[in-house]
């Protein structure tokens, strides 16, 4: 049995600590606001974008482009991976790197290389560890990721596709489904895939732009500047994803903490008292059993 | 009526219903009032202007890359950089620009961020001789 004044030593350290988890479950609240929002504020650009793009697609039949193209005899790919520059988010992002290894050991297993390019400090140590040099790492902005970190990973994955130095770049990053889940999402941004491009337009329903649009200069040369557009919307849109994923999977983390410390004080108030009451008990009978060694 | 706007990968600078609306498009500009032909166009750097209702002063916006969708009733000009002419000083964009120069002179020629930086240059070679 411990000793009343160990219960009572671990019941005040539980408490800090959910004193700790609690605040951090509230900052984290206050922070998927501001994350949602400027998921929203990028959204109708993205979609006006994807809807001009599968017009553009539809419209010239054939359409070619060195960005569309799938390289025959791959050998390199990219692996674009998002996670976190802080931990203390549940499986945030070791759920990322458990599908960016079965994505690695796949490509082994074909003979292709796979680098990485790697957003957040996590992946950066975890990456170290492995002895994986990334091509480029960014730190210190998961919560804020801005449009320029989208355009120099996007610039950097397309001009390497270009020069056929990478025949596939996949980005892996969570997607906040919303304020509590996160669904981990695997998508190919190169080369582009104009077939998901019609799927997700079926969905959207009227998003089909008129069969009698025009094209300038040439249906070619807007296509030429959409591409690259798309890819850097796509990146970003991962990057800005995954922050209010990340908030979203830290409170939830932080809540079931503060949930369990809840408990275990519970448990520790009620260790506390019967121990108490144990040792009261103790005394009276030692009491009574002195006063009766006395009398007799 | 004609339904205006104008949204960069970031934001959205503005909507609203407006009366004629004038791209820089990269075959010229292009004016447009509502029930114009839908056609999807590039852009050059330039300035937009938006006119809310006739007779008005039209509202400025420098935008540089990109492209503008416009349909019967609706234009949307996806641009790469946008900013409201109104909220542009032209000391702060000359400084900045020197910032980056700066900043670019100390990066190696294969640095990754090279590319980007070149082009904000750029971006902010435009807001000066739009501003201008």
């Amino acid at each position: 049995m411990p000793s009343q004044r160990d219960i009572k030593r671990r019941k005040l350290s539980v408490e800090s600590t959910k004193q700790i988890t609690r605040t951090m479950e509230m900052v984290a609240t206050a922070k998927i606001r501001h994350a949602t929002e400027r998921i929203a504020a990028a959204t109708p650009y993205s979609e006006a974008m994807v809807k001009t793009l599968s017009g553009v697609a539809a419209h010239s039949l054939s359409v070619e482009h060195p960005l569309l193209e799938e390289h025959e005899d791959k050998k390199a790919a990219i692996a674009i991976v998002v996670v976190s520059d802080r931990g203390l988010a549940g499986g945030f992002n070791s759920n990322v790197f458990r599908q960016v290894e079965k994505y690695r050991a796949k490509n082994d297993a074909a003979g292709i290389k796979t680098n990485v390019i790697v957003c957040g400090k996590k992946g950066a140590s975890y990456f170290h560890y492995r002895r994986l040099e990334p091509l480029m790492v960014f730190r210190d902005m998961s919560a804020d990721p801005t449009i320029q970190e989208a355009r120099e990973i996007s610039s950097y994955v397309r001009s390497s596709f270009l020069d056929h130095a990478v025949d596939e770049v996949v980005i892996f990053y969570n997607h906040a489904r919303n304020a509590a889940d996160q669904d981990l999402r695997e998508e190919v941004i190169l080369p582009v895939q104009a077939d998901a491009l019609k799927a997700s337009e079926d969905e959207s329903g009227e998003a089909e732009i008129a069969a009698d649009t025009s094209f300038e200069p040439s249906s070619e040369e807007v296509l030429d500047r959409l591409l690259p557009a798309y890819v850097e919307t796509v990146v970003y849109h991962a990057l800005i994803d995954s922050a209010a994923a990340e908030q979203g999977a830290r409170r939830k983390a932080m809540k079931s903490a503060t949930d369990n410390a809840t408990e275990m004080i519970e448990t520790l108030d009620r260790l506390y008292n019967r121990v108490r009451q144990g040792a009261i008990t103790t005394e009276i009978t030692e009491i009574v059993g002195g006063a009766a060694a006395l009398e007799e | 009526m004609l339904q205006c706007e104008i949204v960069t990968p970031e934001r959205k600078l503005y909507s609203d219903e407006v009366n004629f609306v004038v791209i820089p498009a990269s075959e010229g500009e292009m004016g447009i009032y509502a029930k114009h032909e839908p056609v999807v166009t590039t852009l050059k750097s330039g300035t937009v202007r938006v006119t809310e209702a006739e007779g008005q002063e039209p509202v400025r916006y420098i935008v540089a890359g990109g492209y503008a969708q416009i349909e019967a009733n609706r234009v949307i000009v996806l641009a790469d950089h946008a900013a409201a002419l109104q909220e542009l000083d032209e000391t702060a964009i000359k400084v900045h620009i020197d910032d980056l120069k700066e900043k670019m002179a100390d990066l190696k020629d294969d640095d990754p961020n090279r590319a980007f930086i070149e082009d904000e240059v750029k971006w902010n070679q435009v807001l000066l001789e739009q501003t201008r």
